[in-house]
């Protein structure tokens, strides 16, 4: 690289809290990189955050959850919010999944200084992708965005770990997907802080309603009065229906946990959460650094089964010291 | 609707009263006191005002209202109502074999149960025989088992069928049980034409609420037209079909969708008849409904009134009926087993006899009294009784059966009235306009309705916002359920298979197979009726099983895939 020095993090931070999209952009992608010279003015960064009502979005591939997305994004936009998304979704049109998709769904918001957003490279780089589309979702809340959504797909332990991660999680499904794709989302529904249907423009949206509605009745217990039971929003991004409603349950889900000890036990979670990822990540790089050349010689051991997973990993781990 | 416009002096001074009232008395006792509510709605979601008056009644017409027994039949199907004869006290009743069914059903009888009601386990229900691998576990579990004639034989030993009337709740393999009941009736030499009593038959409600299903709904529709067609011409005093709200309501739905989704049920079965060219006049005076009384007391009065005026209107605007027979909705209730708990159970009498109550008050031709141990399992003979008795003590010490219609002109219940009916006649133009029932049923438009207010309603008993009494209010931490119930006979199961087995090895099986071979060619024949064909074969010794599963292989099999 000839000329210009690179910008310093705390530089960027600086900008970034100006508003400055160029800074966030960089600033994010020295998230992804994880490089140990942006720590300290991400700790910086950190500080400032706060104040964004985080959303995490996620729902089986197919479930309409960019669409809906976008649409959200244009109706919190028309009430004067700033909102940032950050996509951690490898399917998402954002991040290359589809292109055309992208130029339709969210060309609208080109040019709109109120609004952030960045798709997070997940394809090989899953190792650090909680700590980096976080950190990613700090620097918008810090440079002043109302909203945060960090949209993930929900397939795998790792995006659904992101999604929940946020102050409200709206679990999103959709009518006339495939058996095998509603199996797996039967795992995600218990994590909704709400639920979204979406494409409800289509007649056999009712069934995805009536039988979630039902499924979710059964599970409730008649007594000791809950807390906060996930409403169930129907939504066409298609027609645009449907948001005033959600928008509506975000806001009362943001109060309910204002008012009780649910958003304190949900901050502490998300901070858990951070923190083991970020150890995690930490621990990763320094095992490599310190014992990377053991690895190839004890791979080549457990391959051949001279030693077992268990004992290589034991010798790897004897004298290692973060 | 017709509306006449109101004397102009007295609405307008009636209008400055209510104002006047507003801004002194109630003002003044709303600076001490606030209401409980900042709005009350009805259990159905209907909001409800302060008090009503004359004013909320205006724009329709005393002839809306009208006289018992008369067109629109708002007060009543009859004109002297109960004054005459008192409803049919019915308690269902159904376990084990057709013997032990009998038992129950004699002593009800001896407790003065004017009526017979029976219900059948999940394989009779869903078309199965009882040595079926499907039924194992279940025969004879929630219902009685019936898989022959012979069953019938038992179930009704000792009981004379021209003189007591006999509802059975069987909805797809339906025409299975009413060939069975001709074919006794018959070999006992009764006349078909005394024989009283009702087939629950409606399918269309299984697709939409109970989910019990055999066939797709194009053939599923076709047996409840044999059946109407059939009765029309046999059986002049048997209802063939039982319209039915009831498990509607028990699925979740509100009161108004109960009643607007029956009515969507109603035309399709009416103009599925009138395909065959049969007059309306001819099959319509036997068409009963059933419904549920739900615990708001004054709307299910109001749901039962206007559901009258909009069946006569439907029947004679619509399909043109001369007769007025045609036009008089009468109907069964039972009180609502879904408001029952288990907690505290001995109050589900007290929440039973307010439903009855509201029933009675409705104008019920017949009423299920629930027991107060349903939320455990099917009652006991002792919790028939005081359910039974409830019915008994609001007949005969209540005096509420000496006047038709007692709370007609009421503002308050006139105006749910007018509401209702207004409603309901919505909801059947949306229907139409998107394409009609079936349509629909197929669409999950009438199950996500029903799904929508279940919901609601399970989300108001968790947050506290809708009282349960003993759950979510007063609710006793410490309380040990002292109950008896209903034991399960174990040997029930197979007494029952002995039966159906040694009866496959006497019959006649050449001829049970011609006959099924008939079966097949009958079934498709669309213009044929299926009920002859199916008397002959039960008389031979067909079981249910037979049947049903002969036609499987004409039909097919309706399939609904979860989405979760």
């Amino acid at each position: 690289m000839k000329g210009r020095a690179p910008v310093s993090s705390s530089a960027l931070v600086e900008r970034a809290l100006r508003g400055e999209h160029a800074a966030m952009a960089r600033l994010m992608t020295r998230a992804e990189a994880g490089s140990a010279e942006c720590r300290d003015a991400f700790a910086q960064l950190y500080a400032k955050t706060g104040h964004a009502h985080r959303i995490g979005i996620t729902g089986v591939p197919g479930s309409g959850k960019s669409t809906l997305v976008s649409v959200l994004t244009r109706r919190l936009r028309e009430q004067g919010r700033r909102v940032g998304v950050i996509a951690v979704d490898p399917s998402s049109p954002y991040s290359g999944g589809s292109i055309m998709g992208d130029r339709i769904r969210m060309s609208e918001h080109v040019g709109d200084e109120g609004v952030f957003i960045r798709s997070m490279a997940t394809r090989g780089a899953h190792g650090g992708m909680a700590r980096a589309s976080l950190e990613a979702a700090d620097v918008l809340d810090a440079a002043g965005f109302d909203y945060v959504i960090v949209e993930t797909v929900g397939v795998g332990q790792a995006e659904v770990e992101i999604a929940r991660a946020a102050h409200t999680v709206v679990v999103v499904s959709a009518p006339g997907l495939g058996d095998d794709i509603q199996a797996i989302k039967a795992g995600i529904l218990e994590i909704a802080d709400v639920h979204v249907v979406s494409k409800c423009d289509r007649p056999d949206a009712n069934r995805t309603v009536s039988d979630l509605k039902t499924m979710l009745a059964m599970g409730m217990s008649i007594g000791p009065k809950a807390e906060w039971n996930a409403p169930v929003v129907p939504t066409s991004s298609a027609r645009g229906d449907g948001f005033d409603k959600l928008i509506d349950a975000l806001a009362r889900h943001a109060q309910h946990l204002r008012d009780s000890d649910a958003g304190r036990e949900r901050l502490r979670r998300i901070a858990d959460f951070r923190m083991l990822k970020t150890a995690e990540d930490l621990l990763g790089e320094r095992f490599r650094a310190a014992r990377g050349g053991e690895l190839a010689e004890l791979s080549a051991r457990l391959a051949e089964r001279s030693i077992s997973p268990y004992q290589a990993a034991e010798r790897l781990l004897a004298g290692f010291t973060a | 609707m017709t509306r006449r416009s109101p004397d102009p002096a007295v609405s307008l001074s009636l209008q400055e009263q209510t104002s006047d009232w507003e801004r002194n008395e109630v003002a003044s006792f709303l600076e001490r006191q606030k209401e409980r509510k900042e709005q009350f709605f009805t259990f159905g979601g209907l909001p409800v005002k302060r008090t009503y008056t004359p004013l909320d009644l205006e724009g329709s017409s005393f002839d809306d209202i009208g006289l018992p027994g008369r067109y629109p039949f708002t007060r009543g199907p009859y004109p002297t109502m109960y004054r005459s004869r008192n409803w049919t006290m019915r308690q269902i009743a159904g376990f084990g074999t057709g013997e032990d069914t009998n038992r129950r059903f004699k002593y009800l009888i001896a407790q003065g149960q004017t009526g017979l009601s029976t219900d059948f386990d999940m394989p009779t229900l869903m078309g199965y025989d009882s040595d079926h691998p499907m039924s194992e576990g279940e025969v004879g579990r929630e219902g009685v088992a019936i898989d022959i004639l012979a069953d019938m034989e038992a179930l009704f030993d000792g009981i004379d069928l021209e003189n007591i009337s006999v509802s059975m709740t069987i909805n797809p393999s339906a025409w299975i049980l009413l060939a069975m009941y001709v074919a006794l009736a018959q070999k006992r030499g009764c006349d078909l034409n005394r024989l009283s009593g009702t087939i629950q038959a409606d399918i269309l409600k299984e697709y939409m609420a109970q989910k019990e299903f055999i066939f797709p709904i194009a053939p599923s529709v076709r047996l409840v037209r044999d059946c109407i067609t059939y009765c029309a011409q046999n059986m002049k005093r048997y209802n063939p079909i039982n319209i039915s709200g009831y498990h509607i309501s028990e699925a979740g739905s509100s009161p108004l969708h109960e009643v607007a989704f029956t009515m969507c049920n109603l035309v399709t079965y009416v103009e599925e008849v009138l395909e065959t060219g049969m007059k309306v006049d001819d099959f319509a005076p036997r068409l009963a409904f059933f419904f549920v009384c739900q615990t708001d007391f004054f709307e299910e009065i109001a749901k039962f009134r206007a559901a009258r005026r909009v069946y006569a209107k439907i029947m004679r605007e619509r399909f043109g009926a001369k007769n007025p027979e045609s036009m008089r909705l009468r109907f069964h209730c039972q009180t609502a087993a879904a408001t029952l708990t288990k907690p505290q159970y001995r109050i589900n009498i007290v929440r039973t006899t307010l439903q009855a109550l509201a029933a009675v008050l409705g104008g019920a031709q017949s009423l299920h009294t629930n027991g107060m141990d349903e939320a455990f399992s099917i009652p006991t003979e002792e919790a028939m009784k005081i359910a039974l008795r409830t019915q008994q003590i609001i007949a005969e010490e209540a005096h509420v059966t000496e006047v038709v219609d007692p709370v007609g002109g009421s503002y308050y219940v006139e105006h749910l009235t007018n509401e209702y009916e207004r409603k309901i006649f919505e909801i059947l133009d949306e229907v139409e306009a998107n394409g009609g029932t079936i349509k629909l049923i197929e669409e999950g438009w009438f199950q996500r309705h029903i799904a929508d207010f279940a919901y609601e309603q399970a989300l108001d008993k968790q947050s506290g916002a809708k009282p349960v009494i003993g759950v979510n209010r007063f609710h006793e931490p410490d309380e040990v359920v002292d109950i008896e119930t209903h034991p399960h006979d174990p040997t029930a199961e197979r007494r029952q298979i002995e039966r159906l087995q040694r009866n496959r090895r006497e019959r006649d099986n050449a001829r049970v197979d011609a006959l099924l071979d008939e079966l097949v060619g009958v079934a498709k024949d669309e213009n044929r009726n299926i009920m002859p064909v199916t008397i002959e074969l039960v008389r031979a010794g067909a079981s249910m099983g037979d049947i049903v599963e002969r036609l499987k292989t004409v039909w097919g099999t309706h399939r609904e895939v979860p989405v979760f």
